[in-house]
């Protein structure tokens, strides 16, 4: 049986509250916008994804969210997006993809995870392909972020 | 001698993450040698003066696993020292990688994200296990 929508957003829901809530000391809210806001962000960090689904989970947010995150994780303040900056978020993103992919194991679904990669600045992302993109999108703080979940199934679930 | 920790994890925010929650934990002496993944790691471990090893598990280089083995092999081979416990942290949890993090050596495995409770519940029962000096 193929991959449902709802039991992918219900492991980026349950994924990104556990590691906000244990590793950030904060408490994400959904945005019942539904989809991530496009434009809102100009840092994203990406790991690849690959067994019996293939694609990519992406965090997306706005500068002074990865500022305010990587204060947090090392405990000084930050005034630019430095090397540490993006280092704190894609592990922010490391994790919140390996929570995912804990989530979604009972369901059979399995796949490795690449070393995440950051890119800043003004971009978008675009998903080459066929596959569901699954978008969404939280409050925290005073800040939006959002998590993309991009997916095609290539090959056997486990049994 | 202080109570020194290695920690080998290519993410230096999860370095610097694990020495606060080591700190928070009770370990407020702790000394910390850090290394980006397996292969510094391994140079930095002498188990004459390392009390805890922290590994994450996917690393360039040489990854979590393959620096576990060899860390063992580098602890037994080294005369007139006791095992020195380590543990594994990765954000890849699951009942198969604990098997596997065992059979390459590891004494003990937290799963990202942790919160302070559970570290210290885990470093603590992984030294106590192990003998070492707290």
């Amino acid at each position: 049986m193929s991959l449902q929508t709802q039991e992918v957003q219900e492991a980026i829901h349950k994924a990104t509250g556990d590691v906000f809530r244990t590793m950030l000391q904060s408490d994400p809210q959904l945005n019942h916008a539904a989809v991530a806001r496009d434009g809102f962000s100009d840092l994203s960090a990406i790991i690849g994804i690959s067994g019996s689904i293939s694609g990519f989970v992406a965090f997306r947010c706005p500068s002074m969210l990865a500022m305010d995150i990587a204060a947090t994780m090392f405990g000084i303040p930050f005034s630019d997006v430095t090397s540490e900056v993006k280092d704190a978020v894609g592990e922010v993103t490391n994790m919140v993809a390996g929570r995912i992919k804990l989530e979604l194991d009972p369901h059979g679904t399995v796949f490795s995870m690449s070393p995440p990669t950051v890119v800043s600045g003004d971009h978008e992302l675009h998903s080459c392909g066929s596959g569901v993109l699954i978008k969404r999108s939280f409050d925290v703080k005073e800040f939006s972020f959002g998590i993309e979940f991009f997916y095609r199934e290539d090959g056997k679930k486990r049994p | 001698m202080p109570f020194r920790i290695l920690i080998v994890d290519d993410s230096m925010a999860m370095r610097k993450i694990l020495q606060r929650v080591i700190r928070q934990a009770g370990f407020e002496q702790a000394e910390f040698l850090e290394a980006p993944n397996g292969a510094e790691g391994l140079k930095l471990f002498d188990p004459h003066s390392v009390d805890l090893i922290l590994s994450d598990w996917n690393m360039p280089g040489m990854d979590g696993i393959t620096f576990v083995q060899e860390a063992r092999k580098k602890n037994r081979e080294t005369v007139g020292t006791k095992i020195v416990p380590i543990i594994m942290i990765t954000s890849e949890g699951g009942a198969a990688k604990f098997k596997e993090a065992r059979l390459a050596g590891a004494n003990n495995f937290i799963s990202k994200p942790f919160t302070p409770e559970v570290f210290e519940q885990k470093i603590k029962e992984t030294i106590v296990e192990q003998g070492a000096r707290p």
